[in-house]
């Protein structure tokens, strides 16, 4: 049963477009299943960056965001070969919960869930009774 | 004196799910020094400043915002 994810990779800036690509294509194989052939559904470039912090001494980065929908037996693997791989400085996976569906909300009960949370007998008395005092 | 409540940003905005990506607007809902700001300061409602926070967290692992500013 595969599952959705996004993952964010930065490379090191010093690398060509085209050898990130060829990376990212034999990223892209270890995600690929039988039953899934192209896992990734989406991806965009964004290119060099400056990073808020260096990372490895590095300070500019090149991001890649990625969608892709896998089994999640085969992330081990994949994460496997992206800790050991030098030029990526640092990935990140998450599970895509973007356009995944949601299981329908309670409709709230009351008309009046503006203000239920200030309800006028606190207001009168004080302020904010569980703001701390540092 | 009532204060006034000021509605929550992230609902104005009109995002369902607020995205780690999007650093611009993260940018608003942390300090000088880079730490997350309280619902207090910042208005959010509950739901939208624990969506926030956890972006906050994401964005900082990959160096979209920082962990800590330091100024001089």
């Amino acid at each position: 049963m595969p599952r959705r994810y996004e993952i964010v990779y930065i490379f090191d800036s010093a690398m060509e477009e085209a050898k990130v690509k060829e990376s990212l294509e034999r990223f892209h194989k270890l995600i690929t299943d039988t039953e899934n052939a192209s896992p990734v559904t989406g991806s965009s470039h964004w290119g060099k960056r400056s990073l808020a912090y260096p990372i490895s001494g590095r300070e500019i980065g090149y991001y890649v965001v990625e969608q892709f929908a896998t089994d999640p037996k085969l992330l081990g693997e994949f994460e496997r070969a992206l800790k050991l791989d030098q030029e990526v400085l640092r990935y990140q996976i998450i599970v895509n919960e973007g356009e995944a569906p949601r299981p329908p909300r309670e409709p709230k009960r009351d008309d009046d869930d503006d203000d239920d949370d200030d309800a006028p007998i606190i207001r009168k008395t004080d302020d904010e009774p569980e703001e701390s005092d540092d | 004196m009532r204060r006034h409540r000021k509605g929550c940003p992230i609902c104005e905005l009109g995002v369902r799910v607020v995205d780690y990506k999007d650093d611009r607007t993260l940018q608003r809902f942390i300090t000088e020094r880079g730490k997350i700001l309280p619902r207090r300061l910042s208005g959010t409602c509950a739901r939208h400043q624990r969506q926030v926070s956890t972006a906050i967290k994401r964005a900082r692992f990959i160096a979209l915002l920082p962990f800590v500013r330091t100024q001089g």
